[in-house]
């Protein structure tokens, strides 16, 4: 994607790609080709944009969806990181936390909803915990992979340097692994939006992930399209602002 | 200066094997205070292993080695070492990196920013305080990793071929600034090397070791007067010493050779 | 209905509805007699007389061959329908005046099972008798279902705005009762078998049910009566078959209506339920025989009236974007 930006005449191409493709979508809507109950031309989605921007409800939802991916998300990686460069570097602790790890790792975030509605019920924390289980047992595996990664010799200078174990976490393996953690969790961000999407759909008021099912239930596909468009544009957003945060931190790797 | 009651480094009738592999054999080995000791020898030989014992990263399979009178049982910031590959820590700067032992210490930190810089300077980095590793050229960065290793103030410095990995200029450079160091601060310095004229220029002492398993081949003391300018190194006393290593030296690489062969 | 078919269902039927395109398929005749017709239905007591039909051979003895297709949504089913899966289903008015909403002729609405409306409310604590007592406390209910529309409605009456002045939450059906018990929130809206779950617990009334709904009174409709439906091209090609499915049908239904006892057996075999449960079920709703179809459905009718002033409601609440013309959908010439 960063190519692109410098070669004005690619970005050409793929503008017109984009225009041509929405012509396309909204000529076969209009001809009748496709009954607009099943696929509503993209004029509706902006009309129903439109729509809800007057009401002022738009960013109600966007926000809703974001705020539990970024709780859900930070939750899943501050625990994970410690934990992580903490079994990365102990044998022992590794094999006995294996087991468990290798059940939850495969479940994925939907099996949770059922357990988390009887624990927490219909709250937000809900929606957190569903992001939690969701991307916890990944992350602790992106770490724990980046943790054993690290150049070895950078542990033996740091000891040779008089730094005891627990230092040698907090201050060498942490920073060291950094940059293999950060592309790890780019990968774990995604992850989020699609649990959160499958937590909305269960039992929520509000959220992209609701905007889909409650437009399904009334038949406005074009509501529901709209919240599928959102949603992509909301991940990419995320991805860039995820992108900036890691530049700065990671300014030393480049 | 070099004193002759107690040992700084005692390395006591020291094995290590690797396994079927014997790396050491009853290497017995007394470093003084203040000694240069530059060990050579030819790859497999056990140079790096016996560095590795003295820092301990590893352990003798038997013997002991005791530093300042203590046994060396784990890793000791007393024994300062600067590898070949600099192992600099990234994500910090030079003067971070410089001032890393002392904030595992719990040095404050303006006392800590003044003995980085004191240091940078000393190794000829003033003025790179602020910049980060990967802006730096190999000499530099092992420049960094040196004053790293001083800032720490250990009482011996081992260096694993630190500059093999440089080009001839930058190394010139760098063993007159090691040797102007060492007359400085009156360390106890164990330095590992191919090269038998790095020897016979930074070196009070040189042993030669042999391969498989290795041993002390030979222990013979270096005389030469400091500085070791280009006088000096033209001199016959030069070419005396530099023969009677060369000799040495190749004995033992037939006879590994031999030995590799007859297997 | 638990959740794990509820959400499958969905899966399947998002699937059947977002990925064919609106072109009918005709059913497959299977024998050269017996009419093959496609029936989509649930555990929901909206399906009993189809269910009860099939069981005691009704739809047999009229030469034809009727398959159940399960599905826990009425979206899904209604999808089902659209996408040609399904030949006939009784589904939930709202979801029919979506798609009707959106103009599509799909389908047209054939006839009325039953009325539901004492078996769908507004459960209390004891100690609440006024909606207004309820401000700024919590009301669960499941969202874009008939009490949903209840809720919304009650509070109107009551002159207050939902969220503002009640909270309203989206709590999927299985999850009403353990969340009311709870006191995650405060009231509960549910229709059976969840009312009846929550209405049995201890300290716990009725504050209102669908007869307390706007146009209960004058149209008889409740917040989400059940339609009979069926597939505008399968009408087309067997409107003999269709007018023989409704008799058999209707059968069933006059069954239901005065003789109960006699269909719980062959109901608990799609319920699950025990015998005393079943029975109750059936009881609780005001079943619509073959005579009442026609002042039901037939011209001038005030029931279809009613349908279209629902459609109007819902307008109101944002949940359709236009009041389709309820009548133009309605067949009633295979009564």
């Amino acid at each position: 994607m960063q190519d692109i930006r410098r070669r004005p005449d690619l970005m050409l191409i793929s503008s017109v790609s984009v225009i041509a493709l929405l012509l396309f979508w909204e000529a076969a809507c209009r001809l009748q080709w496709v009954d607009p109950l099943f696929l509503p031309p993209p004029s509706d989605v902006f009309a129903r944009l439109a729509g809800m921007w007057d009401e002022g409800v738009l960013f109600d939802h966007i926000l809703a969806s974001a705020r539990r991916v970024m709780v859900g998300f930070a939750a899943a990686t501050a625990l994970a990181i410690p934990l992580g460069i903490f079994l990365g570097t102990s044998q022992r602790a590794r094999a006995a936390f294996d087991p468990i790890l290798s059940f939850l790792r495969p479940l994925p975030s939907m099996s949770w909803i059922p357990l988390s509605l009887l624990w927490f019920g219909i709250t937000e924390t809900q929606k957190y915990s569903i992001v939690f289980m969701g991307t916890f047992a990944p992350a602790l595996l992106y770490v724990i992979e980046a943790t054993r990664n690290i150049d070895p010799l950078l542990i033996r200078a740091a000891r040779n340097l008089g730094t005891s174990g627990p230092q040698v976490m907090r201050h060498v393996i942490l920073p060291a692994s950094l940059p293999q953690i950060f592309s790890g969790f780019k990968v774990i961000l995604g992850l989020s939006w699609t649990c959160v999407i499958s937590a909305e759909l269960v039992a929520a008021k509000e959220g992209l992930g609701f905007l889909i099912m409650n437009g399904k239930e009334f038949f406005q596909t074009d509501t529901v399209v709209l919240g599928m468009a959102l949603i992509s544009v909301t991940v990419l957003v995320t991805d860039v602002v995820f992108r900036f945060v890691e530049n700065r931190v990671l300014a030393w790797s480049r | 200066m070099v004193t002759v009651d107690k040992p700084m480094i005692s390395i006591e009738s020291v094995s290590k094997s690797f396994g079927e592999f014997q790396a050491l054999d009853r290497v017995d080995l007394h470093i003084p205070k203040g000694e240069f000791l530059v060990v050579l020898g030819a790859s497999g030989c056990g140079k790096s292993t016996l560095l590795n014992l003295i820092t301990g990263f590893e352990r003798p399979s038997s013997g002991r080695i005791l530093v300042n009178g203590r046994e060396v049982r784990d890793v000791d910031p007393h024994c300062g070492m600067v590898f070949q590959q600099y192992a600099l820590f990234p994500w910090l700067t030079v003067a971070e990196n410089v001032a890393f032992g002392l904030k595992m210490k719990g040095v404050p930190a303006a006392e800590r920013e003044e003995t980085a810089r004191k240091f940078i300077e000393m190794v000829g980095l003033k003025g790179f305080e602020d910049a980060y590793p990967k802006a730096l050229s190999g000499g530099m960065r092992q420049r960094v990793s040196i004053a790293r290793v001083l800032a720490n103030d250990p009482d011996v410095i081992l260096l694993d071929e630190p500059f093999a990995a440089l080009d001839a200029m930058t190394r010139q450079v760098l063993q007159e600034e090691l040797t102007r160091i060492y007359e400085r601060s009156g360390k106890t310095i164990v330095f590992i090397t191919h090269s038998i004229d790095e020897a016979l220029l930074l070196s009070t002492r040189m042993v030669v070791m042999s391969a498989r398993p290795g041993r002390v081949a030979c222990d013979m003391p270096n005389d030469l007067p400091y500085p070791r300018n280009a006088d000096v190194q033209l001199s016959p006393r030069y070419i005396e010493l530099k023969s009677q290593i060369w000799n040495i030296v190749q004995g033992e690489v037939m006879r590994s050779l031999q030995a590799r062969a007859d297997r | 209905m638990s959740l794990r078919t509820t959400r499958r269902q969905f899966i399947q039927g998002m699937a059947l509805g977002a990925a064919s395109l609106a072109l009918p398929m005709t059913g497959a005749v299977q024998a050269a007699q017996m009419q093959a017709i496609r029936y989509g239905g649930s555990a929901w007591l909206g399906h009993y007389p189809a269910w009860l039909a099939l069981k005691k051979d009704y739809f047999k003895e009229e030469n034809l061959d009727v398959s159940w297709e399960s599905f826990g949504t009425t979206s899904a089913r209604v999808s089902a329908l659209l996408s040609g899966n399904i030949d006939v289903a009784v589904t939930a008015a709202p979801a029919a005046l979506s798609v009707m909403a959106r103009g599509s002729r799909h389908f047209a609405i054939i006839g009325v099972p039953e009325n539901f409306g004492r078996v769908e409310g507004l459960l209390v604590r004891d100690g609440i008798e006024k909606l207004e007592q309820l401000k700024g406390k919590k009301i669960g209910v499941t969202f874009a279902s008939s009490a949903h529309l209840l809720v919304l409605n009650l509070i109107e009456q009551a002159g207050m705005t939902p969220g503002k002045d009640i909270t309203v939450l989206n709590v999927p059906a299985p999850e009403l009762p353990a969340a009311f018990q709870s006191g995650q929130i405060d009231a509960a809206a549910a229709w059976t078998p969840q009312f009846n779950a929550i209405k049995a617990m201890p300290g716990v009334h009725v504050l209102a049910d669908d007869t307390s709904f706007e146009l209960y009174k004058e149209y008889g409709v409740t917040p989400g009566p059940d339609v009979l439906v069926a597939r505008t091209a399968f009408l087309k090609e067997h409107p003999e078959a269709v007018k023989r499915f409704l008799k058999a049908y209707f059968r069933a239904n006059e069954q239901l209506k005065f003789r109960p006892e006699t269909a719980v057996g062959a109901l608990t075999e799609l319920t699950k339920l025990s015998e005393t449960d079943q029975l109750e079920m059936i009881k609780g709703a005001d079943w619509y025989g073959a005579q009442e179809q026609v002042n039901l459905l037939g011209p001038g009718s005030k029931y279809i009236d009613g349908l279209q002033k629902l459609a109007e409601i819902m307008v109101g609440f944002g949940q359709i974007d236009k009041a389709p013309s309820v009548r133009e959908w309605v067949d009633p010439t295979y009564l």
